[in-house]
């Protein structure tokens, strides 16, 4: 139909020479990918932030607007006052952030070596708390709605997977948070990077945007023996969504 | 209703994007292969192609049918100007893992000396040839995509893959007697335009703007 009729195909291939079939061995198709699909999901959410800051932007806008039509009714040009509208937006600004980025409600650490110094939140008022420490680790909010998470160098305690949990859980992130290395393949590992300090530093999107399940991995090398210690940080899919994982890619010529 | 692939990359869901690079990031990376002539840049050109898609995602065609000939298309539009594609994403770019240069095996060590020998012999050719013929013969000979599939992926009419076609056979017919002629009858081939092989010579800009 479309295809090049076989004599001319025969031609040119009597013209052109191939090398024989280049292949992108399976590691570097691994790595590509995860690169990519990073970026992907980063982009994706610093648009969200770029929205959420048109949206604040727009509430004072939004609320002069309104009490312009208030005084527009008032003067007898109107008779309907929608003021709902600038309220409205005003609220969600507001409630802009983690509303449905899983559960917030687990109290106060209590126990776990992390607990030796009861973990201290910074609460907003009427929000999450944006900080949260413990003698093994710390939790920050960090500008576009991303937690950082440090865990602290070894030899300052072992963070208590359970309570990390929890403390995200409080931070508004839906994670796993376990020891060893998941028997399950995420769409995306990452380790953790080590700062100047020998801390493990994360960050992760408060509200997991998109359906793309991450695994962090707080050790020093991924490809090394899998530490049974090692602290395994497996950020969810979708908002109140267990983690998941995906298998990995077939192989194809 | 579950929405279809294409439906779904448009929307921007990185599943969606993750599903096409595991299916077409090997072709793609062997049609860069063939035209930039380098393993490594072909890398690049891999990771630069499926950027592209997400940030061209929603000029994708809602038709049903594989969306190969789209990211060939974007390869092709990469390879015609790399410097510019890497420069528009230069963050992501510099988080990529370092490039493999060197093969892991012996055997494949030889194998690409081999083909480097067969990729620059076919270049030699092919730089005599009109870039938009060029573009055509890799995606036809080296791509295997049929002429409806150039089409889409260069935007062109499909009359015009034909002339273009036609153009660069008859053009490499009268180089045969040059070094590609005289290299290339004791090579092996492959399969083209739909079944044809060859190498890869990217179009002219291309190879004067690679990174």
């Amino acid at each position: 139909m479309d295809a090049t009729p076989q004599p001319e195909l025969e031609e040119l291939a009597q013209l052109l020479l191939a090398p024989a079939d280049p292949v992108l061995p399976t590691d570097r198709h691994l790595l590509l990918k995860e690169r990519f699909i990073s970026n992907l999901t980063e982009q994706a959410h610093d648009s969200r932030s770029r929205r959420r800051i048109v949206i604040r932007a727009a509430a004072p806008i939004a609320l002069t607007a309104a009490v312009a039509v208030v005084a527009a009714a008032g003067a007898g040009f109107l008779t309907s006052t929608p003021t709902t509208t600038g309220h409205a937006t005003i609220s969600a600004a507001r409630s802009a952030g983690p509303s449905s980025a899983g559960p917030r409600s687990a109290g106060p650490s209590s126990a776990g070596p992390s607990s030796a110094v009861p973990s201290s939140a910074v609460p907003r008022v009427g929000t999450l708390p944006e900080h949260i420490r413990t003698v093994a680790y710390a939790l920050d909010l960090q500008a576009g709605d991303f937690i950082k998470i440090t865990v602290h160098n070894p030899g300052t305690g072992t963070p208590d997977a359970a309570q990390l949990q929890k403390d995200l859980a409080r931070m508004g992130v839906n994670a796993t948070v376990s020891r060893g290395i998941t028997h399950c393949t995420p769409q995306l590992w990452n380790l953790a990077e080590r700062d100047q300090n020998g801390d493990y530093v994360a960050t992760v999107p408060r509200q997991i945007i998109f359906k793309y399940p991450e695994t962090i991995i707080f050790s020093p090398d991924l490809s090394s023996d899998p530490d049974p210690a090692t602290l395994t940080v497996s950020v969810g899919t979708l908002p109140g969504a267990e983690p998941t994982c995906a298998p990995l890619p077939s192989n194809q010529g | 209703m579950e929405l279809s692939l294409r439906a779904r990359l448009q929307a921007g869901d990185p599943v969606a994007f993750g599903q096409i690079f595991d299916e077409h990031a090997r072709a793609v990376y062997r049609y860069a292969v063939r035209v930039t002539g380098d393993w490594a840049e072909a890398e690049d050109v891999v990771s630069l192609t499926y950027l592209e898609a997400w940030r061209l995602r929603k000029r994708l065609r809602p038709d049903a049918g594989s969306v190969r000939p789209w990211l060939l298309g974007i390869a092709t539009n990469v390879l015609r100007n790399t410097r510019r594609a890497a420069r528009r994403h230069q963050k992501a770019m510099t988080r990529l893992p370092p490039r493999r240069v060197v093969p892991d095996f012996a055997d494949e060590l030889v194998g690409r000396m081999a083909d480097t020998e067969l990729l620059a012999a076919a270049r030699v050719a092919l730089t005599r040839l009109r870039p938009a013929e060029r573009e055509v013969l890799a995606l036809c000979v080296w791509a295997a995509l049929e002429h409806a599939e150039v089409a889409e992926a260069l935007g062109v009419p499909v009359g015009t893959v034909r002339s273009r076609l036609s153009r660069a056979r008859r053009r490499l017919r009268q180089l045969t007697d040059d070094e590609l002629g005289r290299t290339s009858k004791t090579r092996q081939r492959e399969p083209g335009c739909g079944q044809l092989t060859g190498d890869g010579s990217p179009a002219d800009d291309s190879i004067e703007e690679k990174i």
